[in-house]
């Protein structure tokens, strides 16, 4: 019944519905209508017929598509592909790293083992043929990079932010309308911290179905995906520029995933990381009792372990910092990836939100029982 | 029976309360002290906003703080700053504090329309409170305080902000809630509880000055209370308390230590007079 009243509170204010408005209003206004690419919706529609797997039989029935210069074009970009994972060893970006940031001791030891462990996800699908699938041809890394890069860290960014922001809302309503102490001298009293904790957390994640939901089916309706759902994200044409390694190297994921099973898992993770929001914006909010000073916080926090990464370069802090809420969000593209030079172990994204939520939810219980102790003035 | 057992708060290094022993057993309980002389401390202690720093508090022996929620389902709170929720109907505003009281759904809709009638809101129970009057918004207050039938009442300066004909309404309306029950209700307004309280309790320099009946505490300065129309006849020192126009003559009440009954006439004290009295030192 609180539970219901809380959650109601927060979905009624206007906070909520203008900021969601503004977010969908971007989205749809500004963000999403940039990513259209004309090449790239011409191979969405001749996935239809020539399917996602690259070879003799997909070269085949290209040809038989009417013909016109992005037919031929599509003809030549896909015409003798080989598997980019034949014989590929990832070695060398794990020597690259440790030469190029004088990696040494447990650092150096932890990215070989790493690379290592990859090498058998390389392996495993050299064997299914895995990158011989079309994606978006050559305009996959553009196309990729736009719904995962772009696309994607924007809408968890505003997901982070909304979740930060119903989160401090519900626990400052009180206080803001001076109503904390009928409200805490009742029989629920301070624990009625756990019901607005339920409540933020439930309307964040509605918030975030409602703001994901609307812009990917705007995102999906202007950019046709045709067959291309089936494609492996490990396709030939999806690279990833390291400069570190001085060339383009395969966007090669622990497990294979095709463009929509990597999507999901993405949105997966992004769902996680916006409790890992909430619960950030909890501890603050049980110790700030004004809102907006607790939003600002809650922005200096993470920007705070976006600092650390750069105070200690590479160190163990900084590894470890790459496993809070804030660089999760910014390496979002590289998720399920080995996560490039940052990352020293393997699933970072898995990792950092399983730690981020354990450690935030302590915190959280932590803020809770100090709550109940501390006077109420 | 509600009982406070040498009661200490402090905020570091400043004593609020020192050394409280009281103890409630029903009817009401006026505090009475000026502001700032530590009420509102002791009241966020009884409703367990605040922890006490010494001593106990107790209900029926058991330490409320211990108790938690099944101590807090037994009282009614009405703060002294009482909030609301602007764009709440009162009807909803009552409704949602019933689910912090964890009442059950329908209790809490039949309590909220008797408490509604009662306390004369009936007719606007759908309408948002932003554009209630102070007097509606307490009188909301004291219903949201009694939706859980409490066993012990407790109102921070009740009617604090109300006109004359508002306070005398919630007067008569805390009078009638009192039975069977604990009434503790802070005021630094004496007419508010003249009438309708069993005990005064005073507080002076942060600590329990008096606890005692209305007309025991008025005794205490009997044969101290004069008044005349010429004040220049009084030896000093006395202590000025209030004055009123008679007959077109200015009569002023005072008090005396010495018999200054040749010269002025002897009269009843009442409880304004002892509240002036005690309070001599805060008034300059």
């Amino acid at each position: 019944m609180l539970f219901r009243l809380e959650l109601k509170k927060i979905l009624l204010s206007p906070m909520l519905i203008v900021f969601l408005a503004l977010c969908l209003g971007f989205n749809l206004l500004i963000a999403i209508p940039g990513a259209y690419d004309e090449y790239a919706s011409f191979v969405a529609g001749a996935s239809k017929t020539a399917g996602y797997k690259l070879g003799a039989q997909f070269e085949e029935k290209i040809r038989k598509l009417e013909a016109d210069e992005m037919r031929d074009y599509l003809a030549e970009d896909t015409a003798g592909k080989t598997d980019v994972f034949d014989g590929y060893d990832t070695a060398y970006i794990a020597d690259a790293y440790i030469r190029r940031l004088n990696l040494s001791g447990y650092a150096a030891e932890a990215m070989r083992g790493k690379y290592a462990a990859l090498q058998n996800a390389a392996d495993d699908k050299a064997f299914t043929d895995e990158s011989l699938t079309v994606y978006f041809a050559s305009s996959t890394p553009d196309k990729h990079f736009g719904l995962h890069g772009i696309t994607m860290r924007v809408l968890i960014a505003q997901c982070g932010i909304l979740a930060a922001l119903v989160m401090l809302l519900s626990l400052g309503y009180e206080h803001m309308s001076r109503t904390s102490l009928t409200v805490y001298a009742a029989k629920t009293g301070r624990n009625i911290l756990r019901h607005k904790m339920l409540a933020s957390i439930s309307a964040a994640l509605i918030a975030f179905a409602v703001l994901i939901g609307l812009t990917l089916l705007a995102y999906f309706q202007i950019n046709d995906y045709g067959n291309i759902w089936k494609s492996s994200v490990s396709s030939i044409y999806n690279v990833i520029d390291d400069l570190l390694v001085g060339a383009s190297r395969p966007f090669l994921t622990w497990q294979s995933y095709t463009v929509l099973t990597y999507l999901l898992a993405v949105l997966c993770i992004a769902a996680f990381l916006t409790v890992c929001f909430s619960f950030m914006a909890f501890v603050i909010g049980v110790w700030v009792k004004n809102s907006y000073v607790g939003f600002l916080l809650f922005l200096i926090t993470n920007a705070g372990c976006l600092v650390i990464a750069i105070m200690f370069g590479a160190r163990l802090p900084a590894y470890l910092s790459m496993l809070t809420p804030a660089w999760l969000w910014l390496k979002q593209p590289l998720w399920f990836t080995d996560g490039g030079a940052d990352i020293l172990w393997k699933n970072f994204e898995i990792l950092g939100v399983c730690a981020s939520l354990i450690l935030l939810a302590g915190l959280c219980v932590f803020s809770a029982k100090m709550f109940k102790k501390r006077d109420i003035i | 029976m509600l009982m406070l057992n040498n009661v200490t708060k402090k905020y570091g290094s400043f004593t609020a309360l020192e050394d409280i022993n009281l103890e409630f057993k029903g009817g009401v309980y006026a505090l009475l002290a000026p502001n700032g002389a530590g009420k509102t401390t002791l009241i966020k202690m009884l409703t367990t906003l605040i922890f006490p720093t010494g001593g106990e508090i107790l209900w029926n022996g058991d330490e409320i703080v211990r108790l938690d929620a099944a101590y807090r389902g037994i009282i009614g709170y009405l703060p002294q700053d009482f909030g609301y929720y602007k764009n709440h109907s009162p009807r909803d505003f009552l409704l949602y504090l019933s689910a912090v009281k964890c009442i059950d759904r329908n209790t809490a809709k039949r309590k909220t329309e008797q408490l509604l009638e009662l306390v004369g809101l009936s007719d606007v129970q759908g309408k948002k409170m932003k554009k209630f009057s102070g007097g509606m918004i307490q009188r909301v207050g004291i219903a949201q305080a009694m939706l859980n039938d409490p066993k012990i009442l407790i109102l921070d300066e009740p009617t604090a902000g109300l006109d004359p004909k508002e306070r005398v309404r919630f007067r008569n309306l805390i009078s009638s809630l009192s039975k069977d029950r604990i009434v503790i209700l802070s005021t630094h307004i004496v007419s508010d509880i003249e009438t309708i309280a069993s005990r005064v309790i005073m507080f002076k320099d942060h600590k329990l000055f008096a606890n005692d009946e209305p007309a025991a505490l008025c005794a205490s300065l009997a044969g101290k209370v004069y008044e005349t129309d010429d004040i220049t006849a009084i030896p000093a020192p006395y202590l000025a308390l209030t004055e009123r126009q008679d007959g077109g003559k200015t009569i002023m009440r005072f008090a005396s230590e010495q018999d200054c009954g040749s010269i002025a006439q002897s009269v009843s004290p009442n409880l304004e007079d002892v509240f002036l009295y005690v309070y001599r030192d805060e008034r300059e």
